[in-house]
This record gives C-alpha cells, sequence and structure tokens, in this order.
C-alpha cells in the first residue's frame, strides 16, 4: 500500500518547473528581504564594526589600562609611607596652619592683650 | 549545505538558497498535499502557498531542529485551507493528474481503474487522518513528529494512521492486513 500510494501521490516532474514558479511568486518577498539586509547595513553605527567584532578586545585594552594606571599611584602603600614617614610635629604644624585655628588663636591673643 | 544554513540565507532574500529548500522539499510537500487535496492542482497551488508562507514566517523557524516537520506543519494548514476555502473537491481531476500515457491502452485503462479506486479511497477519508497516513507511510515520520505537525496527541495520530489504512486496505481490497500492522 505504501508504494501504490507513493507512487501515485508522487509527482511526475522533477520539481523544477515548480521550482521556478515558487521563486516568481516569492521574487517580490525575497527582494524586500535583500532590501532590508541592506538597508540594515547601510544604516549601522559607525563604530558598530567595533561592538560586534573588537567588543572583547575593546574591554579587555580599557581593563588593561586601568589596572596599569592604578599601578604607579598604589595609594595603600604610599599612603602608609606618608604617614610613617610623617613626624608628629609636622602634623601639628600642619594643623595649625588651618584658617579656623589661626582665627582662633589671633582671638585668644587679642583677649589676652586686653 | 544543511537546511538551517539555506534557510538562513534564504532569510535575507538569497534566491538561490530559497531555491534550493524548495527543490529539495517540493516532493514530499506536494505529496502531503494530494493527500489533502485529492487533486493535483489544487496540491500543486498549496504547496506553493506553503513555500511561501514559509518564506514570510521563516524567521520563527528554528535552526537547531529539522527544516522538514516545521515545513510540513505549513504545508499541510495550507493544503487544509485551500481545501476548505474552495469547499471542492474535484475528483475528477486526480484522473488527470495520475493519466500516463506512455503505456498501451490497457495498461492505461488498468491504471486508471487503479487510480479511481485510490482516488475514492483517499477522498473517503477524513482530512486528519489522510494527512496522518501519508506522513507516516509515505514520509516516514514518527507519530510523534506527525502529533506535533497537526497539534494533536499522538495517541490520536496512532489511531489515526490505523484507520485510515484499514479504510484504505477495504477500499483498495488488495493488501493483507497482518502485512501492514507488522510494519508499524
Amino acid at each position: 500500500m505504501k508504494d501504490l500510494l507513493r507512487r501515485l501521490l508522487t509527482p511526475d516532474d522533477d520539481g523544477r518547473a515548480f521550482t521556478d514558479a515558487v521563486l516568481l511568486r516569492a521574487s517580490g518577498a525575497l527582494h524586500r528581504r535583500r532590501l532590508a539586509v541592506e538597508a540594515a547595513a547601510a544604516q549601522l553605527p559607525a563604530w558598530d564594526w567595533l561592538a560586534r567584532w573588537a567588543k572583547p578586545w575593546v574591554v579587555a585594552a580599557l581593563v588593561l589600562l586601568a589596572v596599569v594606571a592604578m599601578i604607579p599611584a598604589r595609594p595603600w602603600t604610599d599612603s602608609r609611607r606618608t604617614v610613617a614617614a610623617s613626624p608628629a610635629d609636622s602634623e601639628a604644624l600642619v594643623a595649625s596652619l588651618l584658617p579656623a585655628d589661626m582665627a582662633l588663636a589671633s582671638a585668644t591673643d587679642a583677649i589676652q592683650e586686653r | 549545505m544543511d537546511d538551517a544554513a539555506l534557510a538562513a540565507r534564504a532569510a535575507a532574500g538569497d534566491r538561490d538558497a530559497f531555491g534550493e529548500l524548495v527543490l529539495r522539499h517540493q516532493s514530499a510537500v506536494r505529496r502531503v498535499c494530494r493527500a489533502v487535496t485529492v487533486d493535483d492542482h489544487d496540491a500543486d497551488d498549496a504547496a506553493q502557498d506553503a513555500f511561501l508562507s514559509a518564506l514570510d514566517r521563516i524567521e520563527t523557524y528554528d535552526r537547531s531542529r529539522p527544516f522538514g516537520p516545521w515545513l510540513m506543519r505549513i504545508a499541510t494548514n495550507a493544503a487544509i485551507d485551500l481545501l476548505r476555502r474552495r469547499n471542492v473537491r474535484r475528483t475528477e481531476a486526480l484522473d488527470e493528474a495520475f493519466a500516463g500515457n506512455t503505456d498501451s491502452p490497457a495498461r492505461d485503462a488498468e491504471r486508471s481503474e487503479l487510480r479511481q479506486r485510490v482516488q475514492r479511497a483517499l477522498a473517503g477519508l477524513p482530512e486528519r487522518q489522510r494527512v496522518a497516513v501519508t506522513l507516516f507511510d509515505l514520509e516516514g515520520y514518527a507519530h510523534a513528529e506527525i502529533a506535533a505537525v497537526l497539534g494533536i496527541p499522538e495517541g490520536t495520530v496512532r489511531s489515526d494512521v490505523f484507520h485510515a489504512r484499514r479504510k484504505l486496505r477495504d477500499a483498495l481490497g488488495v493488501y493483507a492486513p497482518a502485512k501492514d500492522e507488522q510494519e508499524e
């Protein structure tokens, strides 16, 4: 029964005429699709190729730059050294130079002179 | 190039890729459409509609899955839609479709008589049974795949195939039931 059905339902032709007929009817849709693809390609942002192809490299480069920029500063080690190297007097000197302290000292001196 | 790659290129408007897809699947699609419409002209119209519809919605095709069942679902629906739209079963057209004129008149008459019987047998089946038995016996789809194509439970497909085969056998009257049951 399978063979009989297959023989009777299978088209006699090789399908090329059918395919050509389908392609003829589909030519408009295919053309619109090609136009849409071309339009999409033309409207890509200038650096879209970068986002598409080089995004990992851009990220990697930014990370590398950030790391390189942090190494010379080394804020944790520098701050410790500064704190350790500065004498207590210099800290007091620096603190005394604050405007508020200077104003307070001047006011105190004026009172004492009276 | 596999079907998924061709579908991707067809989605971008590649005429050759779409043509290759059509050429690859036209035979199976036309067979199923013939089984549904029982008319070769209607079947080819439905098959063309199916391919155009497939192109329209090719973005919905999951490229990780086989192309055939996805296309067959569209083809089946296209054939059923066309059949219902016309609401006519031009059974006489099937004779013309199956008519071969290279043999002797006696042979032609014999084949014509056989075709009429097959035509009547197919036409006597409900649409769903025609599709199920065609997909199962002619196209080699599994019950589960046919269930996915038709959107019905697998058990229903088994039942449809069983009843369709039995009706065809009864109508044709030339095949032993036990043989087909074992094939399944």
